[in-house]
């Protein structure tokens, strides 16, 4: 066995493995005879209790407690399965129906699709002669992020709209009790 | 103020004999006096957990109570899926972590040079052996989740499969910090004998 090796062993925390083996070698070696010595000083030193908590640290603790309101965070569950759920959802059956007529009249709702666009693209036209500065580039970047990050968040509102309206009651998980903790 | 939202008294907790699952369910309830059997348990390892952290002892005491406060306002919430003691490590490393930080950016704004000696002091002068005081500076020198593994690994009956639950982190990982802690500590500790003897 190398002094390397032997470092290795330590380094890994004195495995069984090889024990016999790297004994011998310490009893042989008089740099890894020092350096196991300084292994298991060092390991009954850390094993040794930590530096003791100040007196105060229990009362200190209890006082903040004390001033602390604590929220009964309890998480009831769904009454319906997700899928069930899923199914009841205004947002859901809309989207279904799009998708059928996108499959049955694809060209109709394209159609619409492009009309649609095109009233909104003159609408725009129209602010845009009104007030030419609105539509700079850098404001319709901007537009264009504000748009982009607000849909996911109006999406997700429009999902719990539409579950609190079709299951107001229960609809997902619940939260019973007060509601968030304050810490005085 | 509404029944739910106060803490419940109750009488006191013989500490010494009930387990912790019992204490703790009795906490979860709201019952103050069973936490403060917890605190009384847990404050001097939190205390340690925090103090190899975040190497100064003001704030490895701020460190400690944030985590027991922490600890109480989440108790509703903690299902029993690890002991509490792994659960309280947790939030106490956590904690440690963020204030480690806090701590490093404002040192390095003030451009204060720390000596590792200077901070990691005991808590009230406790009677701390030469060499354990030693030893302290020593794994001060550390990296801060060097410090904690090590710190925990001794603390959670050298179960690296803990260490690893407590701290989120693969196990591989914890080997690999205790491994080159334990190279560093080795090293620092020979050189440390060296000097001595000279």
């Amino acid at each position: 066995m190398s002094c390397e090796q032997f470092d290795r062993w330590l380094d890994e925390g004195r495995p069984e493995t090889g024990h016999a083996v790297c004994r011998a070698h310490a009893a042989a070696c008089p740099r890894c005879a020092a350096a196991l010595s300084a292994a298991l000083e060092i390991d009954a030193l850390l094993a040794s209790d930590l530096a003791p908590a100040p007196a105060v640290l229990t009362d200190h603790v209890m006082a903040r407690i004390a001033r602390t309101r604590r929220a009964e965070w309890k998480l009831e569950p769904p009454a319906f399965d997700w899928w069930v759920r899923a199914a009841a959802e205004p947002s859901v059956a809309l989207a279904l129906a799009v998708a059928a007529l996108l499959v049955w009249r694809g060209d109709l709702l394209l159609t619409l699709a492009s009309q649609s666009l095109a009233w909104l693209g003159a609408g725009l036209a129209s602010m845009s002669a009104v007030a030419p500065a609105t539509f700079a580039p850098a404001t319709r970047a901007a537009l264009w992020l504000t748009m982009l990050t607000a849909a996911p968040w109006a999406s997700w509102l429009l999902f719990r709209w539409s579950e609190a309206l079709a299951l107001p009651h229960v609809a997902g998980h619940r939260v019973a009790g007060p509601r968030g903790a304050r810490v005085s | 103020m509404k029944p739910s939202e106060t803490i419940a008294r109750s009488k006191p907790v013989a500490g010494g004999a009930a387990s912790d699952e019992e204490v703790v369910a009795r906490a979860r309830a709201g019952d103050a006096e069973a936490f403060r059997v917890l605190v009384e348990r847990y404050r001097d390892r939190v205390y340690g957990l925090a103090l190899r952290i975040v190497r100064s002892a003001p704030d490895a005491e701020e460190v400690a109570q944030d985590a027991f406060v922490r600890a109480w306002l989440a108790l509703p919430r903690f299902r029993g899926e690890a002991s509490f003691s792994t659960w309280i490590y947790r939030i106490a490393a956590r904690c440690a972590f963020d204030r480690a930080l806090t701590l490093k950016l404002r040192r390095g704004r003030e451009a204060v040079i720390e000596a590792a000696g200077d901070v990691a002091a005991p808590g009230e002068g406790a009677p701390r052996t030469a060499l354990v005081r030693q030893l302290d500076a020593l794994v001060a020198t550390l990296p801060p989740a060097q410090r904690a593994v090590v710190t925990l690994y001794y603390l959670q009956d050298r179960s690296v499969e803990q260490v690893a639950a407590t701290l989120a982190m693969p196990e591989n990982t914890i080997k690999t910090h205790l491994s080159r802690a334990r190279a560093a500590l080795r090293a620092a500790w020979l050189a440390r004998e060296g000097g001595e003897s000279r």
